[in-house]
């Protein structure tokens, strides 16, 4: 368990980010948990802070998730990103691989953010 | 306007999501099924009345409609509804655009009522997950007919609440705009309401 | 669970045309009906403790499979179609093929827990009868398709002949208008015996030469299609006195007389193609004088009404020449057939005659026959429907004889643009027209033409359609504008061609009539007396 760790959660639904905040507290309390609706944000936040873990949600209008991570690991190499989504589809998995994201099944479940909590602190 | 009820931010937000997820998954395995990449997105949320959704969906166009019954917490009925011609070209296209019109015509009620059965389903089934609760679904209907004639085929009635979704299918290059729509009764939207209430509460 | 000691559900669910299986909470097979033994070889009871994956692995990953496992999580029941699904589990039917299936799969739930049916109905027939469908509707669209290509070569075909008939057309006539126009100016010049004899045989020949022309282009018009019936207002009596003045010449050094009878009720005027009607009257009357050294040609002209716009008219001609065999009468109307190759030799003649004959009159709902007797004569009918004019206007292209005597007498003055680009032509006709009085503007092409008329006015402007730089139509469109509001000059088409909807196209374009090449002498004077004012004016 490592503490002070930064997390930036976005997603365009305030209640996804609010779900996925409450499940963080709870099993990372001593984290920072900052959160923004769309990659525009996203890019302000993680220039204004140091993000350690990025949870990003697939479908978003403007840029789509993976587009936004794409755009992100390169200038924050160290950190560790988390895609959300519902839609298990072979070529999404495929193209988070490829960026070293991992894929997250929705609905919002404590078992699901536990799995990237897992993935987060390994 | 409407009279739209009275559901707030949060719990349009929640809905919202819930549909999202369900469409998504709709989308997997209908581009499962005929392996071709298929895409649905839910660019449009709203309640409206039941005169609104006639005119929405304009008077004299011929709908083609598959519909499941659901009870459960609350009764609905969802349907999913595509104009006739839209729906042909869903059809054509997912059989790989090698069958003449005539012969898509003859399976149009059985190739939608698949379509509709799935994305229904999903639906439903992010409905029940998210909501927490189990529903009794019937085997969908296959309807073709004017919205008129398929809403009083559904019993509505004027004090219906109809939670209304335009989901837009993309496949082979073509956007194709369809509705989802759950026909609630009065009561069944108030049960819907308080479980919303409950969930959200569970947050803060 | 299904009970299966409810033994009437169970002789039901043995008995039926359709699978079912059913699983218990666990997933695993309760129910294996007769039907899925059958169809898939397989036979299980209900303690098997079989799941469906190990009698069916080819379901992993399918629709079917998802379809189960969401009737468990959610109680949702699915329709697996065989439009997307073709044959999900392995059943074959009693010829080894594999079914084509429908399948429902149906949550159910009891006392015991969750449960589902799977469902399943050979669907092979229908699919069968949709793909004997699909191939009659690819058949269809394939011969269609094959008919609308055919359809385009044929109207491809068409058009060039129709271009190449009015290019030859025109390519033959003006020549032929050249020699015919220069032999009459000729003639009207001081020549000796011998020249005149000689210039006779030049416009025999000419004229011959035109006459076989002539057939041979109105026969590929009419197999073209091409030619068009016109109408206009005559006399009938008019038309059989013309052609049998015409014919005059041929009686010289034959003891024929030409008689004719008119039936008592005929109109005033007829509404026809009075030129096509005379062509018909000269290839009949030309063979009876021909084919007669001795005795009467009658010609009669009997009618029948029709209905109170039409009347049909029957006109015989009847002659006491030698007849023919009566086994060659059948193909009389054919192309090339003459009695006998002797005739051709004696007679002369393309052959062609009566089969245009016969054309034309069937162009003009009527029919055409014929009756003889060898030694004794014959007589050639035919029938044509005509239209009745309420007017008594007759066509301004009546001819009378009297024309060419008054040739010499100038009654006309004024100036007239002569817009055409052949010389001798413009030879023709500026000697034709100097003649009657006129004054003469020559233009070369329809640009020179437009310049002429720029910079004076004309009683009348013949515009040849053919020419070089700007042709006819273009010349009078562009001349119109001109005039806009202005005195209106009569223009007259000079064309060697006759096809269908080149006399509108005239008209579309502004002209006010036409002339087709090679023009007579009398079309110039009767064309002239109706658009300009004469000076003397003879009754």
């Amino acid at each position: 368990m490592s503490d002070n760790k930064t997390v930036l959660i976005v997603d365009d639904s305030k209640v996804s980010r609010m779900m996925i905040s409450a499940i963080i507290k709870q099993k990372q309390p001593d984290w920072v948990l900052l959160e923004s609706e769309n990659a525009g944000e996203t890019r302000e936040l993680a220039k204004a802070n140091t993000i350690n873990f990025f949870s990003i949600d697939l479908n978003m209008p403007g840029k789509d998730g993976l587009e936004l991570i794409d755009l992100l690991k390169h200038k924050y190499s160290d950190a560790k990103f988390a895609l959300l989504t519902a839609n298990i589809q072979e070529h999404t998995h495929e193209s988070a691989k490829k960026l070293g994201a991992m894929c997250i099944n929705k609905p919002i479940t404590e078992k699901s953010i536990s799995e990237m909590l897992d993935f987060f602190n390994a | 306007m409407p009279k739209t009820p009275k559901l707030n931010e949060l719990e349009i937000d929640f809905l919202s999501e819930v549909f999202n997820i369900g469409v998504g998954n709709a989308a997997s395995s209908l581009s499962q099924m005929v392996n071709q990449p298929i895409k649905l997105s839910v660019p449009e949320f709203t309640f409206l009345s039941t005169e609104d959704l006639i005119v929405l969906l304009g008077q004299d166009n011929l709908l083609c409609s598959v519909s499941q019954k659901m009870e459960g917490l609350f009764s609905a009925q969802s349907l999913l509804l595509f104009p006739e011609n839209d729906s042909l070209e869903i059809v054509k296209k997912m059989l790989g655009d090698q069958l003449s019109d005539e012969s898509i015509a003859e399976l149009q009620n059985e190739a939608m009522s698949e379509i509709g059965n799935i994305v229904l389903n999903a639906c439903i089934g992010s409905l029940s997950e998210s909501l927490g609760t189990k529903f009794k679904i019937d085997l969908p209907e296959f309807e073709r007919a004017k919205p008129k004639n398929i809403l009083q085929s559904k019993n509505l009635n004027s004090d219906d609440l109809i939670l209304f979704i335009r989901i837009e299918l993309t496949l082979s290059e073509s956007k194709i705009s369809g509705y989802l729509a759950f026909l609630l009764g009065f009561e069944s939207f108030s049960l819907l309401h308080e479980n919303l209430k409950e969930k959200l509460a569970n947050l803060f | 669970m299904i009970s299966e000691h409810l033994s009437i559900y169970h002789l039901v669910a043995e008995s039926i045309d359709v699978g079912i299986i059913g699983l218990d909470k666990n997933k695993k097979i309760v129910i294996w009906n007769r039907w899925i033994s059958d169809k898939s070889g397989y036979t299980l009871d209900h303690s098997s403790q079989k799941s469906i994956e190990e009698i069916f692995p080819e379901i992993s990953g399918t629709r079917l499979i998802d379809a189960i496992e969401n009737a468990y999580k959610f109680g949702a029941p699915a329709i697996i179609s065989n439009v997307f699904n073709r044959s999900p589990l392995s059943l074959f039917n009693d010829n080894k093929e594999k079914i084509i299936q429908h399948i429902n799969v149906i949550p159910v739930t009891d006392e015991q827990g969750k449960g589902c049916i799977i469902q399943v109905t050979d669907v092979s027939a229908s699919v069968e009868r949709e793909k004997a469908l699909e191939k009659q509707v690819k058949e269809r669209k394939s011969v269609e398709k094959e008919l609308r290509d055919t359809l385009h070569e044929l109207e491809r075909a068409s058009k060039v002949k129709s271009d190449f008939l009015a290019s030859m057309s025109h390519e033959i006539r003006t020549p032929m208008n050249g020699i015919i126009g220069m032999t009459r100016l000729l003639k009207k010049t001081d020549t000796s015996n011998k020249q005149d004899e000689y210039i006779r045989i030049i416009d025999d020949s000419a004229n011959s030469l035109l006459t076989v022309i002539n057939d041979i282009l109105d026969f590929s018009k009419i197999e073209a299609g091409k030619l068009a019936i016109e109408e206009n207002i005559f006399e009938i009596t008019d038309i059989i006195e013309d052609t049998v003045n015409l014919l005059q010449p041929s009686l010289e050094n034959k003891e024929v007389k030409i008689k004719t009878i008119y039936d008592s009720n005929l109109s005033y005027s007829y509404l026809g193609d009075s030129e096509r009607i005379k062509q018909i009257l000269i290839n009949l009357i030309s063979n009876a004088i021909k084919f007669t050294d001795k005795g009467t040609i009658s010609i009669s002209v009997q009618k029948n009404n029709i209905d109170n716009l039409h009347q049909s008219l029957k006109i015989s001609v009847s002659d006491t020449g030698i007849g023919i065999d009566e086994k060659i009468l059948p193909s009389l109307f054919n192309v090339f057939t003459q009695a006998d190759s002797s005739t051709t030799r004696k007679y002369g003649g393309t052959g062609l005659g009566l089969a245009i004959s016969k054309k034309l009159v069937e162009l003009m709902n009527g029919t055409i026959g014929v009756e003889s007797s060898p030694g004794k004569g014959s007589t050639f009918w035919f029938t044509i429907v005509l239209g009745m004019s309420s007017s008594e206007k007759v066509s301004a292209k009546t001819k009378s004889n009297d024309l060419f005597s008054k040739l010499h007498a100038k009654r006309f003055s004024g100036s007239i643009l002569l817009v055409e680009d052949v010389l001798v032509n413009q030879m023709i006709a500026t000697s034709i027209l100097t003649e009657l009085g006129f004054d003469i503007v020559i233009a070369q092409n329809g640009q020179e033409a437009i310049d002429a008329f720029s910079r004076q006015s004309f009683l009348l402007i013949f515009m040849d359609c053919q020419m070089p730089v700007m042709d006819g139509y273009e010349a009078t469109k562009r001349i119109r504008k001109l005039e806009s509001g202005k005195q209106h000059t009569p223009i007259i088409a000079l064309t060697a061609l006759a096809m269908k909807g080149d006399s509108q196209k005239c008209f579309d374009s502004g002209m006010d009539d036409y002339l087709t090449k090679p023009y007579e002498l009398d079309d110039i004077i009767s064309c002239v007396n109706k658009w300009t004012k004469t000076l003397n004016p003879q009754s």
